[in-house]
């Protein structure tokens, strides 16, 4: 039987391809598909660095590739994905503690306004973000940006359940009081 | 309903979706810095075990490992806690650690 062309096959499809028979084409399409959604939340995580984003984007799927058949499918690809970008970005952020820039700096030298629809906007709401720990900047990201269900995040940042509605309801309650000011009190 | 209304803004918020960020090359990118072909699961398999093999005849009939595990063994049950005792089992431990670190290490990563 003649697989469907890669555009059109379903995510499983392209990794059994991908893996079975080294399909390059297969394997390109999964981070055609997946680049966006990886890279988007990278930005967020890195506080606008779209240039370090995109070095650890690279960097997750070359593991994705490497480590291909560990996926179970017990999860959404794009899930196991972002779980390689968040431990690719805890790994760089731990390797590059010292030199990498405050995050208030980072957004200072953001050359990238497009993460929203508005840019002001968007600043705003990325500079309220990063008054937020790591795990509850990325637990508010997966949840609201990402759409992932409790579950899926928990897989993803590797703890409990109970522990990510814990982080997106402190995390949410650190924006509101970051952002009520200007936005809440309508 | 202050708290209601506070998260009906802030939800908002979050859930305007980030516009889609272009490709712009990436793929290319990311297809281009790909390592060459990856092992298949079945070779890599057959080289753990090939690995285990030889590791097991190497122990058994050159280092005489199976005499070191019966010594250490008779002398923590002659003498459980003693210091030779001890010592001989620690050692024991971190050898079979190593070898179990080293085979999941293998499993895990790129050959």
């Amino acid at each position: 039987m003649v697989p469907p062309p890669a555009a059109t096959a379903p995510d499983s499809q392209l990794i059994a391809r991908s893996l079975l028979d080294d399909d390059r084409a297969a394997f390109s399409e999964l981070v055609r598909r997946h680049q966006s959604g990886v890279r988007a939340l990278l930005r967020r995580l890195c506080c606008g660095d779209a240039a370090l984003a995109d070095d650890l984007a690279q960097e997750t799927f070359i593991r994705a590739y490497r480590k291909l058949d560990l996926f179970r499918g017990e999860s959404r690809f794009s899930t196991w994905l972002y779980r390689i970008a968040y431990n690719a970005f805890l790994g760089e952020k731990r390797r590059l503690r010292s030199s990498l820039a405050a995050p208030e700096e980072a957004l200072e030298r953001r050359a990238d306004p497009g993460l929203t629809g508005d840019p002001a906007l968007g600043v705003d709401l990325d500079r309220a973000l990063t008054a937020l720990s790591e795990t509850e900047r990325a637990a508010i990201l997966l949840s609201y940006v990402q759409d992932l269900t409790h579950p899926e995040i928990a897989r993803v940042l590797d703890c409990p359940m109970g522990t990510v509605k814990t982080m997106i309801l402190r995390g949410k309650e650190k924006l509101r009081t970051r952002l009520s000011p200007a936005e809440g009190k309508v | 309903m202050w708290a209601m209304n506070g998260n009906d803004w802030l939800e908002r918020k979050l859930h305007q979706a980030p516009a889609a960020i272009p490709d712009d090359g990436f793929t290319e990118r990311v297809m281009g810095a790909l390592p060459g072909r990856r092992p298949r699961a079945t070779l890599r398999s057959w080289i753990i075990l090939a690995a285990a093999v030889v590791a097991f005849l190497v122990g058994y009939f050159f280092l005489h490992v199976a005499d070191g595990v019966v010594i250490a063994l008779q002398v923590f049950l002659s003498e459980p806690f003693s210091p030779v005792s001890v010592t001989a089992l620690s050692i024991l431990a971190v050898v079979l650690g190593m070898v179990v670190w080293g085979t999941v290490a293998l499993a895990r990563d790129e050959m």
